[in-house]
C-alpha cells in the first residue's frame, strides 16, 4: 500500500481568540466556546466534543476529529473574523487574547475559517480593554511566556487591533 | 466560531511539529496519597 503524500509540509497559519484562565497556579488558555484547557509544550488534539442528539440510541461510533461531517475540530479564522469574539464578557476568565495559531494534521477548511485536528498557539496578543484587571495585563502576558511564544501587550484596545488588521490586510 | 460550511480536507504533516522548545510544560499534578487499608480489629 503506497502511504498519500501530504498536502503541506508547513502548519497552516490561522487566528483565533482564547480565554485565559487560572489553572493549578498558573495561567492557561482556554477555548472560548468549550472548557477546554490549551496545554503549554505540547499540541492540543482534537476530539470531537459535539453533542449527539439521542446519540446513546443512535450508537454512532465516535470518530477522528475533525471530520467533513461533523462540526468538531479546533476551530480558527481569518483575524477579522477571530476577533469578533474578543469582546464578549468575561464571567468566568481573566481576559480574552488574540493570536496566531498553528494548525496541522488533517485540517478542513471551511468557507471562513478552518478545523484541525492539531495546533499549538503561534503568536499572542493582550490587551487592556478585554483584561478583566487592566493594571494586571503586564503579570498576564508574563504568564503567558510559559507557552514559548511571543507575547505582546497592546498599549491600547481596538485601534490597536484595528491597525494590526490594517497591517496583515 | 461561525466558519461556514466545509470545502475541502487537507493533510497537513509539518516536517517539525509547530512547538517552541523554550515552552514550559505544567508540572504534573500529584496524585493524592491514598490512605492506608484500614484493618477491622478483631
Amino acid at each position: 500500500m503506497t502511504a498519500l503524500a501530504p498536502d503541506f509540509a508547513e502548519p497552516l497559519e490561522a487566528w483565533r481568540v482564547w480565554r485565559v484562565v487560572g489553572c493549578h497556579g498558573e495561567l492557561s488558555l482556554a477555548s472560548v466556546m468549550r472548557r477546554t484547557v490549551w496545554p503549554a509544550g505540547e499540541p492540543l488534539r482534537a476530539e470531537c466534543l459535539v453533542p449527539r442528539a439521542f446519540g446513546w440510541l443512535r450508537r454512532r461510533p465516535q470518530h477522528d476529529a475533525p471530520e467533513e461531517a461533523c462540526d468538531c475540530g479546533i476551530y480558527a479564522a481569518d483575524l477579522e473574523e477571530a476577533s469578533r469574539y474578543l469582546y464578549d464578557s468575561l464571567p468566568d476568565a481573566l481576559a480574552r487574547v488574540v493570536g496566531q495559531v498553528s494548525l496541522w494534521g488533517v485540517v478542513v477548511e471551511c468557507e471562513r475559517g478552518l478545523r484541525a485536528s492539531r495546533a499549538y498557539p503561534g503568536s499572542l496578543y493582550v490587551s487592556r480593554g478585554t483584561s478583566r484587571d487592566p493594571d494586571a495585563v503586564d503579570d498576564l502576558a508574563a504568564g503567558l511566556e510559559r507557552y514559548g511564544v511571543p507575547v505582546e501587550v497592546l498599549t491600547d484596545d481596538r485601534p490597536t487591533l484595528a491597525r494590526l488588521l490594517e497591517a496583515l490586510s | 466560531m461561525k466558519i461556514g460550511k466545509p470545502q475541502r480536507t487537507y493533510r497537513v504533516e509539518p516536517i517539525e511539529t509547530p512547538v517552541p522548545r523554550r515552552a514550559r510544560p505544567s508540572e504534573p499534578i500529584a496524585p493524592k496519597p491514598r490512605e492506608p487499608a484500614r484493618v477491622p480489629a478483631r
